[in-house]
């Protein structure tokens, strides 16, 4: 007979008849084994008295009434409704699972030649930020070699303001000496800026002009930068130079005695800076980081939990 | 394979009459109807498979219950055959996993503190019989499913499926996913442990049932 037995264990004589008969009851024994089987049972009354109380054990199990089922197991609508072809969307992720550690390793790599790309090359290549503090110099030396070069100094600057908030003083002090609006006008517009030389007149005359407006809005040499740039003295309007009536201009001359053109040009420059210097671009290197570095995060616990639905 | 309108057997919608392998193949494509034909067809013999198995009614519905819910979601990977072979070795699998984890922490069902009556366990009424019948085939029942306890869950699986379920070896070892060597050296030493079971405790079983009465009449 085949042996039959579970391993690292050889079956006892008396498990090897039981096996022998429980066989024989089933009639899963070959013709000749159950030929000498059933020779020796009718010599072996021991053997036999075992057969039947096996024969009788089966025979017990098997009219074991069926037990009717406490009630029905048929699944509910909403979850036999779902298509055999829509499995859930976990399921699906779940089936994703070797595409996404794909993916996240992809994409982690190329956070990684970025960052080192950024580390390298960023800088050279001019996509690094630059400093802010640096676009003061840079207008510095595009300076027009004629422009006077050095910024006033703090304390230079305090007495521009100074002289500017003491001939608005004045000017409301001697309201009747002031000549009439009209004349200054003229007297300015003669010597309109037709030159390299009339850069100071031009100051006069916009610093008689800032100077009105110095006392309503901000001190005078600050103000009167705002404008350089748009307005250049040779394309004035024929009346850029006409004050409006009631603009007090006689004391633009002592300012200009006071701030020559010299200390007047290089603060201009300085007051543009806030809305034409460019803003500092953000690097595209870094840019790069923050997506794949989002990506690569993303992905990484999208890919997690995919294996753990898997598993599941 | 028939095709004529028959009253759904418990909602009343008609459905198709059909044999089992076309109600398997249109469960696989969405049919819960022809699903559930299946579930009425096969929750009796899954039913009483799990309660021969795990020996009380809660766990035995948990496991038929699971057993249907586990084969519906996984119907794609059934490729014909039988399919009640289909939802013994499903349900033959629950009950595995189930002992394995009473084994590793052992429980004591409320049904073990006091004798099954009928209301919690009706299948034991017949009634086509008399109460000395049915008290004696009562106690012959409780003894047998006492004795089927004791057996190892190896042992205790392959006796149900071949003894109560009357699966062959083949099945059997399909069913238990081992070699057929092992299905009849399981089933013979869960029958001797059971035929020793029921001679050491032959005073709980009615007189005709005892083994020695009937040993003493060869």
């Amino acid at each position: 007979m085949t042996r039959l037995w579970g391993l690292g264990r050889r079956p006892t004589a008396r498990e090897q008849r039981d096996e022998l008969l429980s066989a024989y009851l089933d009639g899963q024994l070959d013709a000749e084994v159950h030929a000498r089987l059933t020779a020796q049972l009718a010599d072996d009354p021991v053997l036999l008295s075992e057969l039947e109380a096996l024969r009788h054990t089966v025979e017990m199990v098997r009219e074991l009434p069926p037990l009717p089922v406490p009630r029905n197991f048929i699944l509910p609508q909403p979850r036999t409704a779902r298509p055999r072809s829509q499995p859930a969307p976990g399921l699906r992720l779940a089936r994703l699972a070797p595409f996404l550690t794909a993916s996240t390793v992809v994409v982690s790599l190329l956070f990684a030649v970025v960052l080192v790309g950024d580390l390298l090359f960023g800088g050279r290549m001019g996509m690094s930020t630059a400093p802010l503090n640096e676009a003061p110099l840079l207008l510095e030396h595009e300076l027009p070699a004629e422009a006077p070069a050095p910024l006033p100094s703090a304390g230079e600057r305090d007495v521009a303001v100074t002289a500017v908030v003491e001939a608005e003083s004045e000017a409301e002090a001697l309201p009747l000496a002031v000549p009439t609006a009209p004349d200054a006008a003229q007297e300015y517009a003669g010597s309109a800026p037709e030159s390299l030389d009339t850069a100071e007149s031009e100051n006069a005359v916009r610093g008689g002009t800032i100077t009105s407006e110095v006392g309503t809005v901000t001190p005078g040499p600050v103000a009167a930068g705002s404008t350089e740039g748009e307005l250049p003295a040779a394309s004035a309007p024929p009346d850029w130079a006409t004050p409006a009536p009631g603009v007090v201009t006689e004391f633009a001359p002592a300012l200009d005695e006071e701030l020559p053109p010299s200390e007047v040009m290089p603060y201009q420059e300085d007051s543009e800076l806030p809305e034409t210097a460019p803003t500092a671009p953000v690097s595209s290197w870094r840019i790069g980081e923050i997506i794949l570095g989002l990506a690569s995060l993303g992905l990484a616990l999208v890919t997690v939990w995919a294996w753990r639905v898997r598993r599941h | 394979m028939a095709c004529e309108f028959t009253p759904h057997r418990f909602c009343g919608i008609m459905c198709h009459a059909m044999d089992e392998a076309s109600l398997v193949t249109a469960a696989q494509q969405g049919n819960m109807d022809a699903f559930n034909e299946l579930v009425l067809t096969y929750q009796q013999p899954v039913y009483n498979l799990a309660y021969r198995i795990m020996g009380d009614p809660a766990t035995a519905s948990d496991a038929t219950q699971e057993t249907f819910i586990a084969a519906y979601e996984s119907l794609e990977r059934f490729r014909g055959g039988s399919f009640k072979s289909y939802l013994m070795r499903i349900v033959t699998n629950r009950c595995y996993d189930v002992l394995r984890r009473r084994k590793r922490r052992p429980a004591t069902s409320f049904e073990d503190f006091g004798d099954i009556d009928e209301e919690a366990n009706p299948a034991l009424v017949n009634g086509h019989e008399g109460p000395d019948e049915y008290a004696e085939r009562q106690e012959m029942a409780g003894v047998i499913q006492a004795g089927i306890q004791t057996l190892p869950p190896d042992q205790r699986i392959t006796l149900v499926l071949s003894d109560v379920q009357g699966l062959s070896y083949d099945e059997i070892a399909e069913a238990t996913n081992v070699a057929l060597g092992t299905v009849k050296s399981r089933l013979a030493r869960g029958r001797a442990k059971l035929r020793d079971y029921l001679r050491e405790h032959e005073e709980l079983l009615p007189a005709r049932y005892r083994l020695e009465d009937e040993d003493r009449k060869h």
